[in-house]
């Protein structure tokens, strides 16, 4: 085993880190913890003890935190503006939030997870704004926003990608409005 | 990859081999040989094979699938994959190939795109699982994000380019993450408040979106 520093935080960083890589790439159900410790030159049995289990180790590696503002009172024409950093802050510069992502994509583990973090940590800041159809007006809203972190961060090839943050944000701007508080279809 | 699935004709103990009637023989553990009849149906084994490996694709990614698992999923040698296909990137560009019929959008009304476009899109969604493997695979695999962004480029960017009346890179690109991004919450996600919607209300809230995007004002 190569020798590392003795710095108990920064291996729990390089542990994190490979775990993000492993279930991005390869996905919840394949990776294995012995294959995340070789990557940082621990034991497994350091993981676990850093960690847990691998459902722990996924839970933490993939904890993104979005801090999105009480959207209450807000002007229909202000809530883009106001969602959207927040929104890039995440999608484009958290590493947990892609790889919870791209995991999901073939494992319930990390869907149920992503779902569940959608449910409580983003849908009661939407609901802040919405008027009516509650339901119908998060789920549209978050299928966009799900899209576009797709487009852009992940699959990063379609014309989604090749936007400036400038200007997505003022097409995107109409759709959040839209969707959140403009008029329920008939 | 492909060529671990060569040496598998070889007919040594316990491999499968594919007579050229269709028949595959099987020699079982205890060493009596068994013959599993398949029906002599080489198209019903063409698509039996690509149905497999869109499952495999979609589930385990481009890079973790194997031609042998593929074949085995169907109860065949992977020789015969390999002969059929080729190799796994072959396969892959078969299984991931479908055709999005989308109509020419340059006369229809402003309000009638949505409601021209959505039931296509639903079409590509559920009626078959080339898509979504395609879109899973495309998540984790850049070879499959290059075939996701050929079919987007092709058959999807064209069509939609005939509804817009100005800033088609914008328009076209939102437009293609919007739909990508309800695909992945309602069937790969399966987000509950996506997924319990039904058909007919995702498209009445859908639809304001589908229009303003594409044809809707340009925002200043």
């Amino acid at each position: 085993m190569t020798k590392r520093p003795r710095n108990a935080a920064q291996t729990r960083a390089d542990i994190l880190a490979a775990a993000r890589r492993r279930f991005a790439e390869e996905g919840f159900d394949r990776t294995t913890l012995r294959a995340i410790a070789a990557d940082v030159g621990v034991d497994a049995a350091l993981v676990i003890r850093y960690f847990g289990s691998k459902q722990d180790l996924f839970a933490t590696a993939t904890e993104f935190t979005i801090k999105l503002p009480d959207l209450t009172g807000a002007s229909p024409d202000e809530i883009a503006d106001m969602l959207l950093p927040q929104y890039f802050a995440v999608w484009e510069e958290d590493h947990s939030f892609m790889a919870l992502l791209q995991a999901a994509m073939t494992s319930r583990v990390a869907a149920d997870i992503l779902n569940e973090t959608l449910a409580v940590h983003v849908a009661p800041t939407l609901r802040s704004a919405t008027p009516d159809h509650d339901q119908q007006r998060i789920a549209l809203t978050d299928a966009f926003v799900i899209g576009l972190a797709a487009t852009r961060s992940v699959l990063g090839n379609l014309p989604a990608a090749e936007l400036s943050r400038e200007e997505l944000r003022r097409w995107a701007g109409p759709v959040f409005r839209q969707l959140l508080v403009g008029p329920a279809p008939s | 990859m492909g060529g671990t699935g060569v040496s598998a004709t070889t007919g040594r103990t316990g491999a499968v081999v594919i007579s050229r009637f269709g028949r595959s023989e099987q020699r079982v553990p205890y060493g009596r040989l068994v013959t599993v009849t398949r029906p002599r149906n080489a198209a019903q084994t063409r698509a039996d094979i690509l149905s497999a490996a869109r499952r495999r694709f979609g589930a385990e990614g481009y890079e973790r699938t194997t031609l042998r698992a593929v074949a085995a999923d169907v109860g065949v040698d992977a020789a015969l994959v390999f002969r059929y296909f080729g190799s796994k990137q072959d396969l892959f560009a078969a299984a991931a190939d479908f055709e999005i019929d989308l109509p020419d959008l340059s006369s229809v009304e402003p309000d009638d795109v949505a409601g021209i476009l959505l039931p296509r899109f639903f079409a590509v969604w559920e009626e078959d699982e080339t898509f979504l493997a395609l879109l899973r695979a495309a998540m984790t695999s850049p070879l499959a994000a290059d075939a996701l962004r050929n079919v987007f480029a092709q058959q999807v960017a064209p069509k939609l380019l005939t509804a817009t009346p100005d800033n088609p890179v914008q328009r076209i690109g939102l437009m293609g993450a919007f739909v990508i991004g309800l695909a992945i919450t309602r069937y790969v996600l399966v987000n509950p408040p996506v997924a319990s919607l039904s058909r007919e209300e995702l498209s009445r809230w859908a639809a304001p979106v589908i229009k303003q995007l594409l044809i809707g004002p340009a925002p200043t």
